[in-house]
C-alpha cells in the first residue's frame, strides 16, 4: 500500500508515492489519524487555555 | 513508628486538599495542550461505561443488538480519542521536559500508562470476535510468539484475551493512573525552562517549604498558602490565577462525549464478518484446498507447520537473534502438529460420517512418508491446472487417496463443519474451551486469506500487520511506530523479522524511559524550544522590565 495511489496523480514519479522509496502499508485512516494529531498539536500550542477552565467565583 | 500518623503526616505536607483539588493555577499554564491529559482521561471513562455496557452482554452479543452495535461503536471511539489525547499528552509533555525538578517518576508511571494502554487496546481488538480480532489474531501471534511472550498468552485465545481485557489490564491501568495522577497533582505542573527569578530559588524556597512543615498557611509566601511542599518548592516566586479543576474535567467530558457519540452515530465501527472454512470452500475451493494439502505437506500454505515454539519443540525453528531465542526458552506450551490435528483428525470426524472417506484415510496413513509427499507433491501440482464447476476437477494423476481426502475436506468447509471438526479433539472438558488457534490460523497464511477476505471485506486494501484498517475505519493508527519497521525491506525479509522489531520497540521504549536520566538527550526539548510557543505569554512578561513600585 502506497501512501497514495500512483494513479492519482499521473505523471509523478513513483518514488514520491513512497516514504523515502519505501512503499508504505499505513494507508489513509491510519495516516490521517497522525496528520490530525500534528495538526491538533501545533493549533493546540498557539491557543490559549480558554477562560471557561478557571471558573472565577 | 504509627504508620497512620506517618500518612496523616505525609498527607498533611505534601498532598493536602489544595494539591488534590486545586482552585489556583500558575500563569504559564496557559495552553490549550494542557487539556490533552484530561482529553485521554475523559475518554477512558467512556470506555469504561460503555465497555461495562459490552461486558454485560459477552464477547459476541453485539454483532445482532442495535445497542450492542452502538455500544461497540462508543468504544471503539472513546478508545480512538483516547490514544488521540494520550499521544498529544506525551508529545506535549516531551516537549515540556515534564520530568525536571524531580518528576522523573511521573514521567516513568506515564510511559508505563502508554505501555498498558496499547496492551490493552490491542487485547480489545482481539475480543472484538470478528474480521479484524481474526486478522490481528494471526499477525500479532507471530510477535509474542517470537518474544517468548506467546508461551503465557496466546492471541488466538479468546478466553484469556477476555479476561485480561476487562479484569487484569483494567485494574494495572487503573492502579498506575492513581499514582499518576497523584504524583501530578501532588508536584504541580512543570515550570517553564530558564524561568527562575533571581534570587528566589534559595532561601526563599526554603522558608515556603518550612512554612508549609510548621502548618503556617500564613507563612512563607501568601499565594501558596495551604499547598504543599513539593508544590510550594515549585510555584514560589510563580504568579497564580484562577482555576476549576472539576469544571475543566466536566466540560472536556462533555466535549469527548459529544464527539464519541456523534462519531458513533454517525460513522459507526467496523464490524465485517470473519473468514470461515464455508467461505473458502464455497467461494475459493482450490485456495481451500491447495491449504489443506499444505498443511499434510508442511509448505508455506501452513501457517503453523514448522512454526518451532510455542506449537512445536522444535527450537531451530524459533527466531533468534544470535543466541538469544526467547521463543525457545519455555518449549511448546501449546502444542500442535498441524497435519495431524488441523487435517487427519478432522478427516477422521468426517470418516464417522461418511464411510466412504475411512478407506482413503487408512491408506494414506498406512502409506510410507515418500508415497505419502509423492501423492500430496501431484495433488498440489494439480490443483494449478484444476478446474471447478461445483466440484473440482483435475488432470489425470496419481494422487492415490488423496484426491478423495481433500474432497471430504472440501465438503466439510462447504457444510460449515470444518470449525466443529477442528475444535472437536481430546478434551474432557468440552465444549467449554476458548482457544481458536486451529480454527483461526487454519486460513492464516496470504493467498486464502486475503483473497477470500478481499472479497469479503478488504475492498482491495491489501494491508497487513496489526494496524490493520478495514473499510474506511483507522486501526491501530498507535502501533504505527511498530509496524512501520516492517517496511523496510531488510527486516521485512528476515527470518527473524518480529523478533528484531520487537528487540528495536524494546530499546526505542527504555530510551524513552530513562530518558530523564540520560545526559544530553534529557535536554533535547530544551533545545529544540518549541516550548517557547507553549509558555509565549510567560516569557513575554519575563521579558518585560520591572516597574518600581512606589510605595
Amino acid at each position: 500500500m502506497l501512501l497514495l495511489p500512483p494513479e492519482a496523480l499521473p505523471g509523478v514519479p513513483y518514488f514520491f508515492f513512497t516514504l523515502f522509496g519505501v512503499p508504505i502499508t499505513i494507508a489513509y485512516p491510519n495516516l490521517s489519524a497522525w496528520i490530525l494529531v500534528a495538526v491538533v498539536f501545533v493549533a493546540a500550542a498557539f491557543l490559549r487555555l480558554p477562560a471557561f477552565v478557571e471558573g472565577k467565583d | 513508628m504509627n504508620l497512620t500518623r506517618t500518612a496523616q503526616k505525609y498527607l498533611r505536607l505534601d498532598f493536602t486538599l489544595d494539591d488534590a483539588l486545586p482552585t489556583r493555577m500558575p500563569v504559564y499554564v496557559n495552553s490549550v495542550v494542557y487539556l490533552f491529559g484530561a482529553v485521554a482521561l475523559m475518554a477512558l471513562a467512556l470506555i469504561v461505561i460503555s465497555g461495562i455496557v459490552l461486558a454485560l452482554g459477552g464477547p459476541s452479543w453485539y454483532h445482532a443488538n442495535a445497542v450492542g452495535r452502538f455500544a461497540n461503536a462508543v468504544h471503539f471511539w472513546s478508545v480512538q480519542l483516547f490514544f488521540f489525547g494520550l499521544i498529544l499528552h506525551f508529545i506535549t509533555k516531551f516537549f515540556l521536559g515534564a520530568w525536571r525538578d524531580r518528576r522523573w517518576l511521573t514521567w516513568v508511571v506515564g510511559l508505563l500508562l502508554l505501555g498498558a494502554g496499547v496492551f490493552t487496546g490491542l487485547t480489545g481488538f482481539l475480543l472484538q470476535t470478528n474480521w479484524d480480532s481474526q486478522w490481528i489474531a494471526t499477525q500479532a501471534k507471530d510477535t509474542m510468539n517470537a518474544a517468548g511472550i506467546g508461551a503465557f498468552f496466546n492471541t488466538m485465545n479468546t478466553g484469556q484475551v477476555l479476561t485480561l481485557h476487562v479484569a487484569a489490564l483494567p485494574l494495572g491501568i487503573a492502579a498506575l493512573l492513581g499514582l499518576h495522577i497523584f504524583l501530578i497533582r501532588r508536584d504541580s505542573p512543570v515550570r517553564p525552562y530558564d524561568d527562575r527569578p533571581k534570587g528566589v530559588a534559595g532561601d526563599e524556597a526554603v522558608a515556603s517549604v518550612a512554612a508549609a512543615e510548621a502548618g503556617d498557611a500564613a507563612g512563607g509566601d501568601d499565594t501558596l498558602s495551604g499547598f504543599g511542599r513539593r508544590s510550594r518548592e515549585n510555584l514560589l516566586g510563580v504568579p497564580l490565577k484562577p482555576y476549576d479543576l472539576l469544571r475543566e474535567g466536566l466540560i472536556v467530558f462533555g466535549f469527548a462525549a459529544v464527539v464519541v457519540l456523534a462519531l458513533a452515530v454517525f460513522v459507526g465501527a467496523p464490524d465485517y464478518p470473519t473468514v470461515t472454512g464455508e467461505n473458502v470452500a464455497t467461494r475459493q475451493p482450490i485456495a481451500y484446498l491447495k491449504t489443506s494439502v499444505g498443511i499434510l505437506l508442511g509448505n508455506d500454505l501452513s501457517a503453523l507447520g514448522g512454526y518451532g515454539p510455542p506449537y512445536q519443540n522444535d527450537a531451530s525453528a524459533a527466531q533468534h537473534l544470535g543466541p538469544i531465542a526467547p521463543a525457545s526458552w519455555f518449549g511448546a506450551t501449546r502444542p500442535i502438529d498441524p497435519a495431524r490435528d488441523l487435517v487427519l483428525a478432522p478427516l477422521a470426524r468426517v470418516a464417522q460420517i461418511n464411510p466412504a472417506y475411512a478407506q482413503p484415510l487408512a491408506e494414506f496413513k498406512a502409506a510410507a512418508p515418500v508415497q505419502q509427499q509423492s501423492w500430496l507433491t501431484a495433488y498440489d501440482k494439480a490443483l494449478d491446472t484444476a478446474k471447478v464447476s461445483g466440484a473440482v476437477q483435475l488432470p489425470a494423476g496419481d494422487y492415490g487417496p488423496v484426491e478423495a481426502m481433500m474432497n471430504g475436506m472440501l465438503s466439510l468447509g462447504r457444510a460449515g463443519l470444518l470449525e466443529g471438526a477442528l475444535a472437536a479433539g481430546d478434551n474432557a472438558f468440552a465444549p467449554y474451551d476458548f482457544d481458536y488457534s486451529k480454527q483461526l490460523s487454519y486460513f492464516a497464511v496470504a493467498p486464502p486469506y486475503f483473497d477470500t477476505a478481499t472479497h469479503l471485506v478488504q475492498q482491495g486494501n491489501p494491508q497487513w500487520g496489526i494496524v490493520h484498517e478495514t473499510g474506511g475505519y483507522p486501526g491501530a493508527w498507535w502501533l504505527d511506530a511498530y509496524q512501520v519497521w516492517y517496511e523496510i525491506p531488510a527486516i521485512a525479509d528476515a527470518d527473524n523479522a518480529d523478533l528484531l522489531v520487537v528487540t528495536i520497540m524494546t530499546a526505542f521504549f527504555a530510551l524513552l524511559l530513562l530518558l530523564p536520566v540520560i545526559p544530553g538527550l534529557n535536554r533535547l526539548p530544551h533545545g529544540l524550544r518549541v516550548y517557547r510557543v507553549i509558555w509565549r505569554d510567560w516569557y513575554r512578561e519575563q521579558a518585560q522590565p520591572v516597574t518600581p513600585r512606589r510605595d
